[in-house]
């Protein structure tokens, strides 16, 4: 290739890989509150290594983050749920507080009132390890009188609460399986509350919907009226009839693009529903009610009449996921009737540390300079080819994990992207070794380059192809983490294939035509024959 | 024949290999992995405590709570894990962190007495009681709480058989283009070695019971899977080469010869890959170092296998292919004759 033509594009080449660079690395704000976030930053991020910046400001300038997707934003949440009738040590001895603070305020005709309640609150609840019970039977027929434990010599946790609280926990850890969040986790806390930790998402209202979805557990049901939930009535089961025998189950569906819940009625609960709303106005609504708050209220305008519906209403998709889920577990998991209130709510920046994603970056840089030292140190000035390799290999996967909706920056993408360089390395290095081969036989340079990429082409493009075939296959059947590693490595696994066989050469042809000693370029020497 | 295909030897390590494997699957049906880097159980104390939170870091306030507060654990002879936690607020329609208010999470080993639990909060109540007194101290009315929890983790396994399943699948699809492109016996030889070196990798973990977290035997596995297929191509690569230019040549040549030119080059990417792992869990902070380091098993494996396991296998399946491919073509030679025969006949 001409000198001139070379010069040229290795220009173009070099502007397009600091421009990628540029955008990749480096974020900047202008124009009060608007910014460039750099594809690194704005690129999602598990809640194991989680996000060093946030992500994106609001019109005040704060930084918040946003989006619609499911995708992550780095770090996560825990959620402490309590059942009906059980306190955290906080919630008991604040109301205790403000009741004596009543006491202390209240005029001398009130304050035996106030008495009362201070001595009614402090024996209703008697303390096990970090939590406060109250003490009673537990009634199902009265949920304002629900008492869980007994107190004797020790404090006895009834059993039919100790049941509905084991059904209650397996129904909220179907839920967060079948969610199916990375990183996610459910830990029962002191024996009686519940602890859920759920990756940030970059929807925070659908990441609070989410929350408020798995917590709420308890029996279906469907009810219908008025705008008010409260007045409505549910429907009256003929004898050895259930909630069964109307609504077979609940599932997600992404309808038309429309994140929806879709409902499959049987026969019986779609005539229910079709008589309910056969007069149906802006006002006649019909309730999907799980545990004792509707988790769906449809407003009916005209007569539903399907077998199954859909309801798509603001939902975003992990919205929409997790009321089917909550739908179809309190639907066809254990039953139960208990109740739960939110607690306390913890927010991490990163799981394994504020510095873990900072540290993988330096990881990532030792490698890649320990690399780059080898072929400058082996291969003099060729090691600018391997460069130019390495470099469009690296910027084309930030931007491939920034740009493909399921990716993120997790552990395992940073294994899979490192494993992709070293396929790089190795391949290049077969290819230079083979160049270099020819090379001391005494050919030319282009000869030999030519001879050295037919060498190695097949070894190349088999060792490549197996490599993805493997990688995308494994990516298609498995789930979690393993799926993305897998995928991350097949995309890595054809990028180093085709810069290798394809770009390598071109950038190789390009800069060797400034080189004087074509030799020397490339640290390669001829075989000294002696004469014999 | 070479020295790393004695027969002697390979007994000897396939003898090792089955029992590592076996005793690595009874243990998982057993027991499963060690999973205690996901904590299954764990006790912990909460400190929550109002301040300035900067990116995630308590101010200087905190920082003086949370050094009176380890110290006092330390005095009380508890080791811990420490996690802090922004506290935040749940509405029906927003969830976000407080960014005034941390709390410190020290997590200890399950078995911890639940005495000393609450002799501990105790004496950290009573250190911030004390406080309270102090004139001018950072912490005088920050502290909102100090409770200690028992934990104990749901596991949520799903993707565990498919991850299983998908390496095995995706091994065999990889390998069954390598038996077209290598031929059979070199494809069926890869399959053991994958699945040996994915079974090995899984079962290494099961049986030394290093602590692991629940969905990362499956990666390593996969990762030995991986390297293992793409180490027995690059001997494919060379097996191919010599049969191209030898015909002829016996199996037990092509595999002698494919070992003694490419063992450097499946060193060279096993440390390779072994140096990236390395590096990575060195110099990344502690939770990353746990996940990663034991990666490195899943790089090693693939070179004992593909050098002294994948030969062996290959050789006496390539054996009664080229015996197959003899007979066959004996029959054609006097198939042949005979028509020669009666031809002139």
């Amino acid at each position: 290739m001409g000198k001139v033509k070379s010069a040229l594009f290795l220009t173009l080449v070099t502007i397009m890989i600091l421009g990628l660079t540029f955008m990749s690395a480096v974020s900047f704000d202008y124009g009060g509150y608007l910014g460039f976030r750099s594809f690194l930053v704005s690129t999602q991020k598990d809640a194991l290594i989680g996000n060093d910046l946030t992500f994106d400001k609001d019109a005040e300038g704060e930084y918040v983050t946003t989006g619609t997707g499911s995708s992550y934003v780095g770090g996560g949440y825990s959620v402490v749920y309590y059942p009906d009738g059980v306190l955290s040590r906080d919630a008991y001895e604040d109301e205790l507080e403000a009741r004596r603070a009543a006491l202390e305020a209240a005029s001398e005709e009130d304050k035996e009132e106030a008495q009362k309640a201070v001595t009614e609150y402090e024996e209703g609840y008697a303390k096990k390890g970090s939590l406060y019970f109250k003490i009673g039977t537990y009634d199902e027929e009265d949920a304002d009188k629900q008492g869980v434990a007994t107190k004797g010599d020790t404090l006895t946790v009834d059993e039919k609460f100790e049941a509905a609280f084991q059904a209650a926990v397996s129904q909220i850890k179907t839920r967060v399986r079948e969610l199916g969040y990375k990183n996610s986790r459910v830990d029962v806390r002191d024996d009686y509350s519940v602890e859920i930790f759920l990756p940030a998402l970059k929807n925070a209202s659908a990441q609070a919907a989410v929350f408020s979805s798995l917590g709420q557990v308890g029996e279906f049901d469907l009810r219908y009226g008025g705008e008010n939930a409260e007045d409505a009535e549910g429907i009256v089961f003929a004898e050895g009839e259930d909630i069964h025998d109307y609504v077979k189950s609940a599932y997600y569906v992404s309808n038309g693009g429309s994140p929806s819940v879709a409902i499959r009625f049987t026969k019986a609960g779609r005539e229910a529903v079709k008589a309910w709303t056969a007069d149906a106005s802006g006002s006649t609504y019909v309730y999907f009610y799980v545990g004792d708050s509707p988790i769906i209220p449809l407003r009916a305008d005209q007569q539903i009449d399907q077998s199954t519906l859909y309801v798509s209403g603001s939902y975003t998709a992990p919205q929409a996921k997790a009321v089917a889920l909550a739908i179809n577990t309190a639907l066809n998991g254990e039953a139960t009737d208990l109740n739960f209130s939110v607690g306390e709510v913890y927010s991490q920046r990163a799981q394994f540390g504020s510095l873990a994603l900072t540290l993988l970056y330096a990881a990532c840089g030792i490698l890649a300079v320990a690399i780059l030292a080898f072929f400058f140190i082996r291969y003099h000035r060729l090691g600018f080819v391997f460069l130019y390799a390495f470099l469009i290999l690296t910027l084309l996967m930030i931007v491939l994990i920034w740009g493909i909706p399921f990716l993120y920056l997790g552990i395992e993408t940073f294994l899979a992207v490192l494993f992709g360089m070293v396929l790089l390395s190795v391949s290049n290095i077969a290819v230079f070794e083979a160049v270099r081969k020819e090379y001391a036989q005494g050919k030319t340079m282009g000869t030999c380059v030519k001879n050295g990429y037919k060498k190695c082409f097949w070894g190349i493009f088999d060792a490549h192809i197996v490599l993805a075939l493997i990688s995308f296959v494994t990516f298609f059947i498995a789930l979690g983490e393993l799926a993305t590693f897998a995928f991350t490595l097949g995309i890595a696994t054809v990028l180093s294939g085709l810069i290798t066989l394809a770009v390598g050469r071109f950038h190789w042809a390009c800069m060797m035509s400034f080189a004087k000693d074509k030799g020397k370029f490339c640290n390669f020497k001829r075989e000294e024959l002696e004469d014999e | 024949m070479n020295k790393l295909r004695s027969k002697k030897l390979f007994a000897l390590l396939i003898a090792i290999s089955s029992v590592i494997i076996v005793a690595g699957v009874i243990l998982y049906a057993l027991f499963g992995f060690n999973n205690a880097q996901d904590k299954p159980e764990a006790k912990c104390i909460d400190v929550s405590y109002g301040t300035t939170v900067v990116n995630g870091e308590a101010g200087k306030d905190g920082a003086f709570l949370e050094e009176n507060v380890e110290k006092i654990l330390k005095d009380s002879g508890l080791s811990y894990g420490k996690t802090r936690f922004e506290n935040g607020a749940l509405t029906s329609n927003d969830l976000n962190a407080s960014g005034q208010q941390i709390t410190v999470r020290y997590t200890f080993s399950a078995k911890t007495a639940d005495e000393k639990l609450e002799t501990a909060v105790t004496a950290i109540e009573a250190f911030v009681d004390a406080q309270a007194e102090v004139e001018g101290s950072p912490i005088s009315d920050g502290v909102e709480s100090v409770a200690w929890h028992a934990l104990e983790n749901l596991a949520l396994k799903k993707a565990a058989w498919r991850g299983a399943i998908a390496i095995t699948v995706g091994a065999v699809v990889a390998l069954a283009y390598v038996a077209i492109r290598f031929g059979v016996s070199c494809g069926v030889a890869g399959l053991v070695v994958a699945v040996h070196d994915a079974l090995f990798t899984a079962a290494f973990f099961a049986l030394t019971r290093i602590p692991v977290f629940g969905f990362a035997p499956l990666l390593y596995a996969s990762i030995a899977a991986f390297a293992s297929v793409a180490v027995w191509t690059a001997l494919c690569i060379k097996i191919r080469s010599t049969a191209k230019e030898q015909a002829g040549i016996a199996a037990d040549a092509l595999a002698d010869g494919a070992i003694a030119s490419s063992w450097k080059y499946v060193l060279f990417i096993a440390a390779a890959l072994a140096a990236v792992v390395a590096v990575t869990g060195l110099v990344a902070a502690a939770g990353t170092r746990a996940l990663v380091l034991p990666a490195l098993v899943g790089c090693l494996v693939p070179v004992y296998s593909s050098l002294f396991v994948g030969p062996q296998v290959f050789v006496p399946i390539r054996k009664a292919f080229d015996k197959k491919r003899a007979s066959k073509k004996g029959g054609y030679v006097r198939k042949k004759k005979k028509a020669e025969l009666e031809a002139e006949e």
